[in-house]
């Protein structure tokens, strides 16, 4: 893949959540443009981007899967005060290392962070790593990420595990990145800030969109689980978030975090 | 390989794609149990 530096792809993504990554390309039918009206695309239109999910069927969880051909110059943005990350540390800009091989999303929160052992052991067996000294064990730098997701479904003792991080890193491909209730977008969810005074969320899911200018391709992947409001960014129209349970009505969520200040907690 | 691209461009592309996936969440998202899904809304207006 050709790259940039850490601190030109700080730039290119601040702001934006999620992950995000560029690369020229040589031609490609997968991507969009942005003058044309049509906007779908994935972010494995992005040449050398592998995606895969692996999907719970016991509960609303699974994890997903993102493999690179090479490495991939990756950095971090923390924006929530409580993130759950596996070697976040790692791309802090004044890390040393640029580069990753893989990344995984995962559900589970903090219980989800084991499923990191499935991508190192994924990667170890196919000897892809920096050579850190030991050239018959390359070292795989493997990032991850998880969501909050065991208060989805009935039982939390489910969650991802080395084997399903395994099978996500089995099932990735180039193809279109499936979304919704998928992968690590099967147990996330929005609109849960007021869960405690009366109002119910609404279920997120797991996204993806390409863009084409020129040469370039930016392609975008993103797991909802907010405590706050999900808005059409072109209407700027809440589209999913809280609700006055078991209303069906959309809440803003400032309105309904105004309105429970005078309400006692449940 | 180079591209000419300025990488604020590439950083305002990159928030609008950020932008285009979240929403494609939302709407390709179905309901489970005590989570109902936006399909669910439109479903309803139609």
């Amino acid at each position: 893949m050709s790259r940039v530096n850490r601190r030109e792809f700080n730039h290119a993504v601040l702001g934006a959540l999620g992950a995000g990554l560029a690369a020229p390309l040589a031609a490609r039918s997968g991507a969009h443009t942005v003058a044309g009206e049509e906007r779908r695309g994935s972010i494995t239109d992005v040449p050398g981007m592998h995606v895969g999910h692996y999907t719970d069927t016991r509960r609303p969880t699974g994890c997903t899967a993102i493999l690179f051909d090479g490495e991939a110059t990756a950095a971090v943005d923390y924006d929530g005060s409580a993130p759950g990350s596996y070697l976040g540390a790692l791309l802090k800009p004044v890390s040393p290392v640029t580069n990753i091989h893989a990344m995984l999303l995962t559900g589970g929160g903090l219980m989800g962070l084991p499923a990191m052992a499935g991508m190192v052991r994924f990667m170890e067996e196919r000897k892809i790593g920096f050579n850190w000294g030991t050239p018959e064990v390359p070292i795989p730098i493997t990032v991850g990420a998880v969501i909050a997701d065991l208060e989805v479904g009935d039982d939390p003792h489910i969650r991802p595990d080395a084997e399903a991080a395994y099978k996500a890193c089995l099932a990735a491909s180039t193809a279109p990145v499936d979304e919704g209730n998928v992968g690590v977008g099967a147990g996330g969810t929005v609109g849960k800030m007021l869960l405690n005074h009366g109002y119910g969320g609404m279920k997120g899911g797991l996204g993806t969109a390409s863009l084409r200018v020129g040469d370039v391709v930016v392609g975008a992947m993103i797991v909802l689980n907010s405590v706050g409001d999900i808005l059409d960014w072109r209407t700027a129209k809440i589209i999913a978030g809280a609700r006055r349970a078991p209303s069906t009505r959309i809440i803003p969520t400032a309105t309904a975090t105004a309105r429970s200040r005078s309400r006692p907690t449940k | 390989m180079k591209s000419e691209l300025s990488v604020s461009v590439v950083g305002s592309l990159a928030a609008e794609a950020v932008s285009e996936a979240a929403m494609r969440a939302v709407k390709a998202a179905h309901s489970i149990e005590g989570w109902p899904a936006y399909r669910d809304y439109t479903a309803k207006l139609s």
